[in-house]
């Protein structure tokens, strides 16, 4: 997947920009930037090869506009990343109430540390055209026996994960394994399969 | 975000499909803006107002359309910082060509654009991807600029006009410049090349008069003068491309003979063909060589002011100067 990440050029790339960019190659993306050099392996391509732009900050160049309105002619994902507390410039606000390019147009407000989550679900909604991801908002305690959390201590530790991040993980395979929760949960195909 | 100090006139020509599925095109004036309403983006850019010159589906084409269509671009020059056109695919580079020789002394951009379809609508590819709405996005992109000249907007290339050709139809360029220089390439932004636009120092002026009776042809082995004879009757001259076959010596001697101003047009080599009538041109497409020929006997009858106007590059028009 190939995204162009446009974002204010400055001497040297802000913390958010090499955040942003870091999150994306990491997610296996090729990122496309003006902050970048270009190379030769991309040399040939352009912008309509592109499968979505993101563009950051609250003051990026009058370029933004263009590369905003290309990306919405050729019917591409966009993520527009604003600073908490910065508002959308007038002359994009009737993107979000356009029927047709309010499917294409996503506004975030980010803090350093939810950005991550809105690139993970831009990736999502740009690869599949639908948002998989989900955010977990319920909470609840779970108590264990102290051998249960010295080995989700000595597994997490191995495996680089939250213990909260492990678990979260081993539900989301067993939901996925469970083949009576699956038709329990699309009635529909559970239907066609007992006929 | 706008450039908002940048003012474009929009004008309406043709070539106004949107996409195959897409069935609102301007006809006519009351058109213009409910089609606006189907492509938003494009106000995100820069503030535009639209004019309309040419319905879609409009038999107007040739001199006198030039005629009206150069008129009214040079007016626009006077209030908008540039003008984008949007035509007919059919005549979009003619069009282009013919505006290029009326406006002298051009200090502001004029770039033309358009739809492919409903031209080549029938293809299995899919054009809509690459269709007018990333042209337009890419023209309104390239009038903000400071481009002194008129263009072609297509694909990833925004070509000076008097050196465009068509290229191929299933590549994004369905354009291409007969040097291989293009004003602008496209491929994230637009990215200028170095260019020999002339500096915008001047006033504008509008020579817009063009004659419709030229007579052009293709020289081909056997081609008799009685023939070419009758075709120039009712006609103001003859331009003859003989690109891919020389010109026989007693052939040149009778074109010598007619009463008429011939161009005797070789894209590759200079004919050394003599005459009070006959111009030897060579290094223009021949689309420029038809165009520039219309407009420089509608400047001109004299055979030697005639001669100058052909022979010097007025517009930039020569790819080997």
């Amino acid at each position: 997947m190939k995204i162009y990440f446009f974002s204010k050029k400055t001497a040297e790339q802000t913390d958010v920009q090499k955040k942003i960019i870091k999150f994306l190659k990491e997610s296996g993306v090729l990122v496309f930037s003006n902050l970048l050099e270009r190379t030769r392996e991309t040399d040939n391509l352009s912008f309509t090869n592109m499968n979505g732009l993101i563009v950051e900050g609250d003051d990026v160049v009058s370029e933004a506009g263009y590369f905003v309105a290309l990306a919405l002619a050729q019917e591409k994902q966009i993520l527009y990343l604003l600073p908490k507390g910065f508002v959308l410039p007038d002359q994009l606000r009737f993107l979000l109430e356009d029927k047709k390019l309010k499917k294409f147009f996503h506004l975030a407000h980010y803090s350093p540390k939810s950005i991550t989550d809105h690139l993970a679900d831009f990736i999502d909604l740009t690869e599949t055209g639908e948002l998989r991801r989900e955010v977990p908002t319920i909470k609840f305690t779970l108590r264990f026996t102290p051998r249960a959390d010295r080995y989700l201590n000595w597994t997490c530790q191995r495996k680089n994960l939250a213990k909260a991040d492990y678990l979260r993980k081993l539900i989301e395979e067993q939901i996925i394994s469970d083949v009576d929760y699956q038709k329990f949960s699309k009635p529909e195909s559970a239907q066609k399969d007992k006929e | 975000m706008k450039n908002i100090g940048k003012r474009i006139a929009l004008v309406f020509a043709g070539g106004t499909v949107l996409s195959t599925a897409e069935r609102l095109v301007v006809k006519t004036e009351a058109d213009i803006t409910p089609w606006l309403h189907k492509v938003p983006e494009i106000g995100i850019m820069s503030a535009i107002e639209p004019f309309f010159a040419r319905g879609e589906y409009d038999d107007l084409a040739g001199p006198e359309f030039w005629q009206s269509l150069t008129e009214k671009i040079h007016k626009l020059l006077i209030d908008f910082d540039s003008v984008v056109v949007i035509s007919s695919f059919s005549d979009v580079a003619d069009n282009a060509i013919a505006t290029t020789f009326a406006l002298e002394n051009l200090n502001k951009p004029v770039i033309f654009t358009g739809s492919l379809l409903p031209m080549f609508g029938h293809r299995s590819r899919n054009l809509d991807p690459i269709g007018l709405r990333a042209n337009l996005i890419n023209a309104m992109q390239a009038a903000t600029m400071d481009l002194p000249a008129v263009c072609l907007a297509y694909g990833n290339c925004l070509i000076r006009a008097v050196k465009s050709g068509r290229g191929d139809v299933d590549s994004n360029n369905v354009f291409t410049s007969s040097d291989d220089k293009y004003l602008a390439r496209v491929d994230f932004g637009i990215s200028r090349h170095n260019d020999d636009t002339d500096e915008p120092e001047f006033i504008v002026n509008l020579k817009n008069n063009f004659v419709r009776n030229i007579v052009f042809l293709r020289y081909t082995p056997g081609l008799k003068i009685d023939i070419i004879e009758t075709l120039l009757k009712n006609s103001a001259g003859l331009l003859i491309d003989n690109s891919t076959t020389e010109l026989l010596p007693s052939f040149i001697q009778d074109l010598s003979l007619l009463n008429k101003p011939v161009t005797i047009c070789n894209r590759f080599a200079k004919s050394v063909a003599n005459g009070i009538n006959l111009i030897n041109l060579h290094g223009l497409t021949k689309e420029t060589a038809y165009i520039k020929m219309c407009w420089a006997l509608g400047q001109t009858t004299d055979f030697a002011e005639l001669r100058s106007l052909m022979l010097n590059d007025l517009r930039g028009e020569f790819t080997s100067n």
